[in-house]
């Protein structure tokens, strides 16, 4: 049964599927990074690699 | 980003990094790379001078092959990656790693599992997957070890000290949850025994999960956490942060999206079903985007700063890396395209292009992190700047004669094999005038190789003066940084602060992604019955030909042989009848290989007489005058293990070939039937009878069943 579905089913509506959620995927995150006011966020998260701690002396 | 926020002096906790553990894994890096790169330049030798191979079973091309591959993507670019992701993830979170003990668990379990890798491999203990060779109880060992790093990375992210997960660390948490699924789904085998297995996948699916794996092994070891390096080590180098941030998150949601799909170009113009070949060119080309996006990020950050990059080796190395990285994956999606690969596919452009990433992307990034942690590690200064200079110039000359000579002997030798003159036949019938034409390149590959190793050569000289000199019984740094919880969220970014800082959404998300793709391109092609029209004319192996086809595995035959012809009219003139699915149900696993160094096998059963393949596997001069083929005197010393075939084939039948019980029962008798038959023809031509039990025996009996079931080389039908 399963494997009977499965062989029917038509491929290329599966790969378009795919494609929809990326290209959805794709724009939310295009979205959401460049939505307002964030600019200053990304730049600082950007510094994180710079701060190790303060440095015990 | 604690430091921004007001705090009290004794809410701050002290806490200090395992550099120790970093420290091992530098220099295990240090040390395979020179093993995996030094048998990388010995074979290239090989290939142009036969007789490196040295008439000796374990330094023969098809076993050290292997070795080369897995000592390359485990040994040293994995040493290498573990030593930058506990240097960078400790500091990037604030915190020490989780448990010092599982780390050093993860070293020494890692550096065992590659001692006995460069052990099973060249004594030809082999599944015979494409940089997935190591037998099912290694693979056991890889996935414990795997899972006891991951537990400790995420163990260590619960622990930390700074909210924001740092997009490095996605990369890192991408690879760690690809790579045990990739890993595991691609092994699974049924044990013969302690050192033999065969594939729950036969072949057009194992094919098809193989080179999922493989492409992915590709993008989830050999990129993804380099790309998480590139965003750490570049910014600390140059000492300005990534470019754009925003383009880092970009990059990475659609890198791991698109890269899980694109497999299937490995297997263009196979009898894998069209749509999947459609949907793998199609991703592989979309791969194009994000990883230009991320190579642009990294050149970027080093804006305004070349100056620095023209003097400091550590940023040449860096910038080096990212162009490479830039040009690998220009090169990729191009080789991609149908009609390009149908010229590229078998041929030397692909190896050449494989190494324009390995060592171009790979050697070039960890030259630059090792120059940049080890001075940090042991609080000394580089022991010489200018070696450094040196072995920089001399791995990129050595690249570029690599690259460029496989270009040329990829272009020529793709061109030679489909050129066909007036009346319609091949310009070039003999395989071996195309591999006679290419050797001068294989000697050009050879030497721009050991340019690349003597410039490692150099940078472990570097590293150990470094160490050397560095002064003895420093005190180990602290550091303070405040918990996490006196770091509140800020109000005005609340939801999505809350979500870039829970790794586990983020963990499932990730895992979903990659997930869609693998799924939709793996599943339905496994679980469909109608997948493979089968063929009542396909039989399984006799028993002799399963003890010939396992040495054929054994022996790596399918790192220089294809057995696939393509439904193109220069490989149906070539080799017959292009191969049909049906035809590989029973091969466990597909031996489609990826390179043809000698010619496709697919049809060859046959075509030769007995005796031809006899002498041919003794000497290959003796029948084809200019092979560049190793020698193969012990196949006619080795005696075939007749006993294991009964278990061999009640694992096959297991796993659904339909062996009859009495079959099975009597595996070793019927094979020492077949051998004696086989034996008789050979007799006719004067070879002792008492080569009736030897391995050659099996190995003939195995070559001249390959493709004869659907009428073998002969039947010359219309092209598909």
């Amino acid at each position: 049964m399963k494997s009977q579905v499965l062989s029917n089913f038509a491929w290329t509506d599966l790969t378009v599927l795919a494609f929809v959620i990326f290209l959805s995927f794709f724009c939310f995150v295009v979205i959401w990074t460049f939505r307002k006011h964030s600019k200053k966020h990304y730049e600082e998260i950007g510094t994180i690699v710079f701060d190790e701690g303060i440095k015990d002396e | 980003m604690s430091t921004e926020v007001a705090y009290d002096e004794k809410d701050l906790e002290t806490f200090s990094y395992d550099d120790e553990l970093t420290k091992l894994f530098v220099i295990a890096t240090v040390i395979w790379g020179v093993v995996a790169l030094f048998l990388g330049v010995w074979i290239a030798f090989e290939l142009a001078n036969w007789k490196l191979n040295l008439d000796l079973p374990w330094f023969t091309f098809g076993r050290l092959r292997p070795l080369h591959t897995n000592a390359a993507i485990f040994a040293f670019t994995g040493n290498a990656i573990f030593a930058g992701v506990y240097y960078s993830t400790q500091r990037l979170l604030k915190t020490r790693l989780a448990s010092d003990l599982l780390g050093r668990i993860h070293f020494w379990g890692w550096q065992i599992i590659i001692v006995l890798a460069a052990i099973t491999l060249p004594l030809g203990i082999s599944s015979a997957k494409e940089y997935a060779e190591l037998e099912w109880p290694i693979d056991i060992l890889v996935a414990i070890v795997w899972v006891i790093f991951g537990v400790n990375f995420f163990l260590t992210i619960k622990k930390r000290r700074e909210r924001h997960i740092y997009v490095a660390i996605w990369f890192y948490i991408a690879t760690i949850i690809t790579v045990a699924v990739l890993y595991v789904v691609n092994n699974l085998a049924i044990p013969v025994g302690l050192m033999k297995s065969y594939s729950v996948f036969a072949g057009v699916q194992d094919a098809l999960v193989q080179w999922w794996y493989g492409h992915n092994a590709v993008a989830f070891f050999l990129t993804t956490p380099f790309l998480g390096l590139m965003y750490y080590f570049i910014p600390k180098a140059i000492n300005r942060p990534v470019y754009s941030y925003r383009l880092s998150i970009i990059h990475f949601w659609s890198l791991i999206f698109v890269y899980i799909w694109a497999g299937p170009h490995h297997l263009l113009y196979s009898t894998l079903p069209e749509w999947v070949q459609t949907v793998g060119v199609a991703f592989s080309i979309a791969l194009w985007a994000p990883s230009w996006g991320g190579m642009i990020n990294g050149l970027l950050t080093l804006r305004g700063a070349w100056d620095r990059v023209r003097k400091e080796p550590i940023l040449k190395f860096m910038a080096t890396s990212v162009t490479f990285y830039g040009m690998a994956t220009f090169e990729g999606p191009l080789l991609s395209i149908k009609s390009v690969n149908s010229l590229a596919h078998f041929t030397d452009w692909i190896v050449g292009h494989v190494h324009s990433g390995t060592i171009g992307w790979n050697y070039m990034l960890i030259s630059g992190m090792l120059y940049y942690m080890v001075p940090k590690l042991w609080k000394t200064k580089l022991y010489s700047d200018s070696l450094a200079n040196i072995q920089f110039w001399a791995a990129t000359i050595g690249l570029l004669l690599y690259m460029m000579s496989m270009w040329v002997a990829g272009i020529t030798q793709g061109l030679m094999w489909r050129a066909i003159d007036n009346t319609g036949k091949l310009v070039y019938p003999n395989f071996v005038e195309t591999v006679i034409k290419i050797v001068p390149m294989y000697w050009v590959r050879a030497f721009g190789g050991t340019l690349v190793l003597i410039g490692f050569v150099l940078l472990v000289y570097n590293v150990y003066k470094t160490i050397k000199l560095a002064p003895k019984q420093v005190e180990e740094e602290t550091f303070k940084a405040l918990p996490l919880s006196m770091n509140p969220l800020d109000t005005d970014h609340g939801k999505h602060r809350k979500l870039e800082g829970i790794p586990l959404v983020f963990s499932v998300l990730a895992f979903l992604a990659i997930i869609v793709g693998s799924v939709i391109e793996l599943v339905p092609s496994l679980v469909s019955n109608q997948f493979i029209v089968k063929d009542a004319r396909v039989k399984p192996y006799t028993s002799l030909e399963i003890a010939g086809r396992d040495i054929y595995v054994k022996e790596g035959c399918y790192t220089c042989h294809s057995q696939l012809v393509r439904p193109m009219v220069a490989e149906k003139l070539r080799y017959g009848k292009a191969s049909n699915a049906a035809e590989y149900v029973y091969d466990r696993p597909f031996q489609w290989g990826s390179r043809r160094i000698g010619p496709d096998l697919h049809r060859v059963g046959k075509k030769y007489s007995d005796m031809w393949h006899y002498r041919h596997m003794m000497d290959p001069r003796s029948v084809t005058p200019g092979s560049i083929m190793p020698n193969y005197p012990w196949l006619y010393k080795n005696k075939v293990k007749f006993k294991q075939l009964t278990k061999k084939l009640a694992v096959l039948s297991a796993l659904g070939a339909p062996y009859t019980d009495q079959q099975i029962d009597q595996a070793a008798i019927e094979a020492k039937a077949q051998a004696d038959k086989v034996m008789r023809s050979l007799m006719g031509d004067g070879v002792p009878a008492n080569m009736v039990d030897k391995e050659i025996i099996a190995l003939i009996a195995y070559l001249q069943r390959l493709g004869t079931d659907m009428g073998g080389s002969d039947e010359i039908t219309s092209v598909e």
